[in-house]
């Protein structure tokens, strides 16, 4: 998983720093955003460690990032500028993250916290 | 007296003391305006009416002549026509409703805790507007009458003793203690923004006892009524922590105003479900099977409390924190006999005041013996399984059961060993002269019908050996439990439950005014928004997804949800996302799709054909 996540920082990276170098023609994904391309790919690094150190945050770091980047995503297909490959990356990801064995290890099995019955002494 | 009767009356006599040993102490919360009352005393406050469907109802018997032999005598009255007790004659008018609040009621007394509707989603909000809004089309018991109930009650049965009404049934497996409260009115509404009001008010314990010879009867289950509910959720076994009990007398916490029994104090969530709403969380659940099993995936709402999902809920207030009531308190019960009653026995009319209420919640209802529509209730002719017990026997019996089943099935297994060592033989026979037929020059032309015999001797064969690996393993089981029957082990005691009450947990909202202020502005602020996102952008359903997601994301963060709020979110975007990317790429997905295929089969035919 943090393999992944560093794969697309380093999509992410690449877009922002091509657009900065006004390569856009190149790279069609970094024509809307660039400074918050990097941001992303920043981030992603962060959130790819976490997750590489198995720390409980990862993981609804790792989901809220791919919220963003679908949010984006739709927002742009929306406006008639579609990134297809950022949104079929986010989604897989999306998925893959949702798998049962991954969540495991982070301990985000289940979201909700289970009610018991209060014990009480007679 | 006559040698029947006075055996009718020891019967009556020994019937009260077991009900007395046994009778359960009541819990009642703090401000609870009514207590189990006589209905004698009731009876006398009431007239009885009769009524068919777009008509005036006539009196029939003018208050204070209604007696229990009036309504005996009465009994189902004219079938085409509603027969009904009438309680209150004129609600309090709004003048009397400030002064009695204000100066009279113990309702005074009563914290209502954390807002009802803080307590449950906004969904959950939505659906209680519109039950709301459902009682300008059903009947209802009008505004007042419930205040004027508990003043009349007040004013005239004072501190009398409360009262119970018992009735002992004994069927093979168990004696039955039914302990029926008569309470003058159900003020759940009015009082303690509940489902329903309704004059009269039946409440029902009953205790199950096994006859154990050496120490007589011991009581091994308790169930308690709520809400017109049955089965096994209602009963707790004797030894379940559960069930508080003060000696041999389990304790009841009646819910304030909707007298619903429980075996644990606190508040309690009250989930009403509707029909449809039902039809489509099944839908639901078969698609998050799919979502869940074939894709191994996690939804947002797996492992979610039931009473966060879409359905009307009330609270139930059963702190027993009020008035403590019946043995080893100050207010010792008046027991009588349901058998010594006419009017329990003959009157199949409501107790109280008929609404007109097609949903019934605001309708009285009928007595401890009968349905609104006549027949008889389950909890008076099969109380066993009424509380979900056939099949459970009482425990002082079951090893004692086990060991006759056994014996049974011992001698059924060396039977069916027999039938199979018969049928084994029989097979062998035919077998033996099939294969001798086989080998003429000639096959004679019956062959074939001797194969089919031999075929239906091998499986009359094998289906009684199976029927003994069958017994095998049920007599196994069996010595098990027995085993751990004669070694004082039980099951679980809670085994049985599937959706048992449970209080609320003592954690209210984060922020807690501000949660409940939101909660009681917040369905009406979201169909304002709605109204006012549609004035300006027309149909464009964007706004709309936001302004309801706005709502969604400040509701998770006063229940402490955000986490599930961002998880739902991401996965929603993204099935939107792959929706987008199926249906703009659908025809690549399904050449690719239809290449890997072909690539996969020539690759596993290949290796087939190599390791051949």
């Amino acid at each position: 998983m943090a393999l992944l996540l560093m794969v697309q920082a380093t999509l992410w990276g690449l877009a922002g720093s091509l657009d900065l170098l006004e390569a856009r023609p190149a790279f069609p994904l970094a024509e809307d955003l660039s400074p918050a391309t990097l941001a992303l790919a920043g981030l992603n690094i962060v959130v790819a460690v976490g997750m590489l150190l198995l720390r409980p945050w990862a993981w609804l770091a790792a989901v809220s990032l791919q919220g963003v980047i679908l949010a984006w995503g739709l927002l742009t297909y929306f406006r008639g500028n579609p990134h297809y490959l950022a949104m079929t990356v986010a989604v897989s990801l999306v998925l893959y993250l949702n798998l049962r064995e991954v969540r495991r290890p982070f301990g985000v099995e289940e979201l909700h916290p289970r009610r018991g019955m209060r014990e009480r002494e007679l | 007296m006559s040698a029947g009767s006075s055996h009718m009356a020891a019967d009556s006599v020994a019937d009260l003391a077991l009900l007395r040993r046994f009778e359960p102490q009541l819990r009642l919360t703090r401000g609870e305006h009514f207590q189990p009352m006589g209905i004698d005393t009731y009876l006398g406050l009431t007239d009885l009416l009769s009524g068919r469907q777009g008509q005036e109802p006539e009196v029939v018997v003018s208050r204070p002549e209604v007696t229990q032999e009036v309504l005996a005598k009465w009994g189902g009255g004219p079938a085409d026509a509603v027969n009904y007790l009438q309680f209150v004659r004129r609600p309090l008018n709004a003048l009397e409703l400030v002064r009695f609040r204000t100066q009279q009621s113990p309702l005074r007394q009563f914290h209502r805790g954390t807002l009802r509707l803080a307590r449950v989603g906004l969904a959950g909000r939505l659906l209680d507007a519109a039950f709301a809004l459902s009682f300008l089309a059903r009947g209802r018991v009008p505004g007042g009458v419930a205040a004027a109930a508990a003043a009349t009650i007040r004013d005239t049965v004072g501190d009398d003793p409360p009262v119970y009404y018992g009735r002992v049934t004994r069927t093979p497996s168990y004696t039955v203690l039914q302990y029926y409260f008569f309470y003058a009115y159900n003020d759940y509404r009015s009082h303690y923004r509940g489902a329903n009001d309704h004059e009269g008010d039946w409440e029902l314990v009953s205790l199950y006892l096994s006859e154990d010879h050496d120490e007589g009867p011991t009581l091994e289950w308790a169930a308690f009524a709520a809400h017109d509910r049955s089965g096994p959720d209602l009963r707790r076994r004797w030894d379940d922590l559960e069930l508080e009990r003060v000696g041999e007398h389990p304790i009841l916490y009646v819910g304030a105003g909707s007298h619903a029994g429980f075996f644990a104090p606190g508040d309690y969530l009250i989930r009403i479900e509707l029909r449809p709403l039902a039809r489509l969380r099944e839908q639901m659940e078969e698609l998050r099977d799919v979502w869940r099993r074939l894709l191994r995936q996690r939804g947002s709402a797996d492992g979610e409390p039931e009473d966060r999902r879409l359905a009307l809920a009330f609270v139930d207030y059963a702190r027993g924190d009020g008035r403590m009531l019946g043995p080893r308190t100050e207010h010792p019960f008046e027991a009588r006999l349901v058998e010594e009653q006419p009017a329990l026995l003959e009157y199949a009319g409501l107790w109280g005041r008929y609404s007109q209420d097609f949903l019934r919640g605001e309708d009285a209802p009928t007595g401890p013996r009968f349905n609104p529509d006549g027949s008889l209730r389950t909890s008076w002719y099969d109380p066993v399984g009424w509380a979900g017990l056939h099949g459970v026997p009482p425990l002082s019996w079951e090893a004692e059961m086990i060991s006759e089943e056994l014996e049974k099935l011992v001698s059924s297994r060396l039977a069916t060993a027999e039938a199979a060592a018969g049928a084994a033989a029989e097979a062998e026979r035919l077998g033996v002269r099939l294969a001798a037929l086989e080998q003429l020059p000639a096959p004679p032309a019956e062959l074939e019908g001797r194969a089919v015999e031999l075929e239906e001797a091998t499986r009359r064969a094998q289906a009684l050996l199976r029927e003994i690996g069958e017994q095998n393993r049920l007599i196994e089981a069996l010595q098990e439990r027995r085993t751990h029957l004669l070694a004082g082990e039980r099951k679980d005691p809670r085994a049985h439950l599937s959706h048992p009450s449970i209080p609320e947990r003592e954690e209210g909202p984060r922020l807690r005014r501000l949660a409940e202020t939101w909660s009681a502005l917040s369905a009406g602020l979201l169909l304002l928004g709605g109204v006012a996102v549609a004035g300006v952008f027309r149909v464009s359903p964007l706004p709309l997804l936001l302004l309801l997601g706005g709502f969604i994301f400040v509701e998770s963060l006063f229940s402490r949800r955000l986490v599930v709020f961002v998880h739902a979110l991401v996965l929603g975007l993204a099935l939107v996302t792959l929706a987008i990317l199926v249906w703009e790429f659908w025809w690549p997905i399904f050449v690719s799709l239809t290449a890997a295929l072909g690539v996969y089969l020539i690759w596993s035919n290949l290796a087939e054909l190599r390791g051949r």
